[in-house]
């Protein structure tokens, strides 16, 4: 479960449908970190996931009245956020910063190993837009393939070859770079 | 199944807050599009956004229906007028034929012709 899902319920939902805007200020602060994620690892740029995550922002804005439920809002942000960054990367030419950019904030010490996490998430930024929303659902979101299929408007089989072609991927290019001796999956040392 | 390769993919792709302000930023953007206030209610705006739309456009629709019927009953009336006029004169003229025909037939019969 994600922290967005966590969070503790209130009546900020039905505030914000009411047209409180300081209500709609706790929604955004409860989800940012959701929306920005996900935007950032996808465009792999602060500037523009921090652009993406106040567009899709203001499209719950405008459509508040029609979200049901905490689960419902959750759902409805993740898919709109990866669909829009799909589109943007669709759409032509991306401006990708170096790395040191997209990563200052997320390399805070959390017992991993930040050079590594830095290789890793390089890799993930050469897969395909959509291979790249699929491992992110999975890996950042935590959500189970029936629930990225309903996400991202994929079958269950789509989803679920994305994640086999993408690990094999990321594994074949993270052995590629000489690491293969400490993170081989299933050879425990 | 997960592995320590998947691990650290999880701990590679972590969350991370946006810069601080972010929420402070959209709520900018949203009372800047909708003016000041602290209860904005952008959704039913939209919703019925259209609506004095399409009540104009109906008003303007049914105007020009209405004109267009008129036209076409004032069209009828003033054709309806023109055919009994044209009937009126055409019986004028039949009458003044007969009764001229009428009178060579008296003025032949005196004569004794």
């Amino acid at each position: 479960m994600s922290e967005s899902d966590a969070a503790p319920r209130d009546d900020s939902l039905a505030r914000a449908r009411d047209g409180d805007v300081s209500a709609f200020a706790e929604i955004v602060r409860r989800h940012q970190r959701l929306v920005f994620s996900l935007g950032l690892r996808m465009l792999s740029n602060r500037h523009s996931a921090e652009d993406l995550a106040q567009e899709v922002f203001l499209q719950l804005h405008q459509h508040v009245d029609e979200i049901e439920s905490d689960s419902h809002l959750v759902f409805w942000l993740r898919r709109v956020t990866a669909h829009r960054a799909i589109d943007r990367l669709r759409r032509g030419p991306h401006r990708e910063v170096d790395l040191s950019e997209a990563d200052s904030v997320a390399n805070e010490s959390d017992g991993g190993d930040p050079l590594l996490a830095r290789r890793l998430r390089n890799l993930v930024r050469q897969l395909s837009p959509a291979a790249r929303a699929v491992v992110l659902l999975r890996y950042q979101e935590d959500l189970d393939p029936n629930d990225i299929a309903r996400t991202l408007d994929m079958s269950v089989n789509t989803v679920k070859s994305h994640l086999k072609r993408s690990l094999m991927t990321l594994r074949t290019r993270f052995h590629e770079d000489g690491q293969i001796a400490v993170y081989d999956a299933g050879t425990p040392t | 199944m997960n592995d320590e390769f998947e691990n650290e993919l999880k701990r590679a792709l972590r969350p991370v807050e946006p810069d601080a302000g972010f929420a402070d930023r959209v709520t900018a953007h949203i009372r800047d599009s909708a003016g000041r206030g602290d209860r904005i209610r952008p959704t039913v705006r939209l919703r019925f956004r259209w609506l004095p739309v399409a009540l104009a456009a109906s008003m303007a629709l049914g105007i020009v229906t209405y004109e267009w019927h008129a036209h076409r009953v004032r069209e009828g009336i003033e054709a309806r007028r023109q055919l009994i006029e044209a009937l009126r004169v055409t019986q004028e003229k039949l009458d003044f034929v007969y009764q001229t025909v009428k009178q060579e037939a008296h003025s032949n019969d005196d004569s004794g012709v």
